[in-house]
C-alpha cells in the first residue's frame, strides 16, 4: 500500500476549551503516575525513619526555595488531576448536562476553582 | 483580497503535503465557502475536493475550516474568514487521497460494525410496523445524521483508535437503532459495544457536538448507550448472584 498522509496538526486543529481540560486530565494522571506518587514514596520514605531525619528534612525543605516549588509543583498536579476528574464523574453520572453550553459553562467552572486553590496552596507552600 | 490556504497533496507529484496560498477578491455577497473553491477551481483546475448536493444534506463537503469541522456547502464565508484569512484542510485523522478528499474506508467500516438497520425478527405485519407518538420521538437528534465524519474525525479518540473505536457518528446510529422500539435486537447491540474500545474511548469531550453541522448531540447518544451497558451489567450481576445464593 502506498503512502497517504493524515492531517493532524494539533497546531492547526481548533479543540474547545472541555477537550484541553480532557486531555491535561489524562496528562496529569501519567504525571502522578510517573512523578508525584513516586516522589511521595520517597520523601514519606526519608521522613518516616526516624525523628532527627524528620527534623533534617524540614530543615532542608524550610531552606531550599527549589524543594517548595518542586513540592508544590507535585500537589498543584494532583489538585489538578482531582478537580478535573470530579468534573468527568460528574458528566459520568449525568449530573452535568451532555450539552456544549454546559460542557463549557463546566469547564470553566474547573478552571476557575482550580486557580482558586491553586492560589491559596502556593500561600500555604511558598 | 483574502488569502485562501488550501492542503495540497497529489500523490503521483507530492512527496509530502504543503499549504498553497490563493489570493482573491473578496466576493461582494456572502457565498457560500464551497461556492468560493469553485471560483478557485476556475483558476486553478488541479485542486480537487468532494462535493454534491450544495445545501447540506449529502455529507460529501466535510472539511477541516480554519481548525474546525464542517461543510463547506453550508458555512457561508463571513463565518469562515479570520483576519482576512481561510484555511482550508482535510478531515483529521483520515487517509488523504489528494487535496481535501479523504479515504473513509475506516469511516465506513465503523458504521457498518453496528449493523445500521432494523433488526426485527417477528413476522411483520400486514402493512407496517407501528410505533407510538412517544416512542417515534426517540429518535429524533438521532435519525438526521448524513455521515459527514466531521465529528469522529475531530474526535482524539478516534484518531487515536480508528479501527477500535467505534466513533461518534456510528454510535449516535447504534443508538438510534438502540433506542427504537421496532428493533428486538438490543441485547446483542449493546454487548457488540461492551468491550473497553467501541464506547468507552469516549471521554465526553464534546468535540463531536462542538462540530456536528446538523447541531446534534451523539455525545448525549454516547452517554445513554454507557449508562444500559451498566445497567444491564448490574442485572446480570444481580442474576449470577441470586443463582450462586
Amino acid at each position: 500500500m502506498s503512502f497517504k498522509p493524515v492531517n493532524i496538526n494539533l497546531f492547526k486543529i481548533q479543540l474547545p476549551l472541555s477537550a484541553l481540560l480532557s486531555i491535561s486530565h489524562r496528562v496529569s494522571g501519567i504525571m502522578i503516575f510517573f512523578m508525584v506518587l513516586p516522589v511521595s514514596a520517597f520523601i514519606l520514605n526519608i521522613i518516616a525513619e526516624n525523628e532527627a531525619a524528620f527534623i533534617s528534612f524540614f530543615e532542608l525543605y524550610n531552606s531550599s526555595t527549589f524543594l517548595r516549588t518542586f513540592v508544590l509543583f507535585n500537589i498543584l498536579i494532583f489538585e489538578y488531576h482531582v478537580i478535573a476528574g470530579i468534573r468527568h464523574m460528574l458528566m459520568d453520572f449525568h449530573l452535568i448536562a451532555e450539552t456544549l453550553t454546559a460542557s463549557n459553562t463546566s469547564a470553566k467552572i474547573t478552571m476557575v476553582l482550580f486557580v482558586m486553590i491553586a492560589l491559596l496552596t502556593t500561600l500555604w507552600v511558598i | 483580497m483574502i488569502d485562501v490556504n488550501i492542503y495540497r497533496y497529489n500523490p503521483e507529484t507530492d512527496k509530502f503535503p504543503y499549504t498553497q496560498t490563493y489570493t482573491i477578491k473578496k466576493p461582494e455577497k456572502d457565498i457560500m465557502l464551497l461556492e468560493l473553491l469553485n471560483i478557485l477551481k476556475e483558476q486553478d483546475s488541479s485542486i480537487s475536493y468532494r462535493r454534491s448536493c450544495r445545501e447540506g444534506v449529502c455529507g460529501s463537503d466535510g472539511m477541516n475550516i480554519n481548525g474546525k469541522n464542517g461543510l463547506a456547502c453550508i458555512t457561508p464565508i463571513s463565518q469562515a474568514i479570520k483576519k482576512n484569512k481561510i484555511e482550508l484542510r482535510p478531515l483529521p485523522g483520515l487517509p488523504v487521497i489528494r487535496d481535501l478528499v479523504v479515504d473513509m474506508t475506516e469511516f465506513y467500516a465503523q458504521y457498518d460494525k453496528i449493523k445500521p438497520f432494523l433488526q426485527n425478527e417477528t413476522q411483520p405485519p400486514a402493512q407496517e410496523r407501528l410505533q407510538s407518538p412517544a416512542d417515534r420521538d426517540k429518535l429524533d437528534g438521532l435519525y438526521e445524521c448524513i455521515l459527514c465524519a466531521c465529528c469522529s474525525t475531530s474526535c482524539p479518540s478516534f484518531w487515536w483508535n480508528p479501527d477500535k473505536f467505534v466513533g461518534p457518528a456510528a454510535l449516535l446510529q447504534a443508538y438510534r437503532f438502540i433506542a427504537d422500539s421496532r428493533d428486538t435486537k438490543t441485547a446483542e447491540r449493546l454487548e457488540g459495544l461492551s468491550d473497553p474500545f467501541s464506547v468507552y474511548r469516549c471521554h465526553g469531550i464534546m468535540n463531536c457536538v462542538n462540530v456536528c453541522p446538523k447541531d446534534l448531540n451523539p455525545n448525549h447518544a454516547i452517554g445513554e448507550i454507557k449508562s444500559m451497558l451498566l445497567s444491564n451489567k448490574k442485572k446480570e450481576n444481580i442474576i449470577v448472584s441470586d443463582g450462586l445464593g
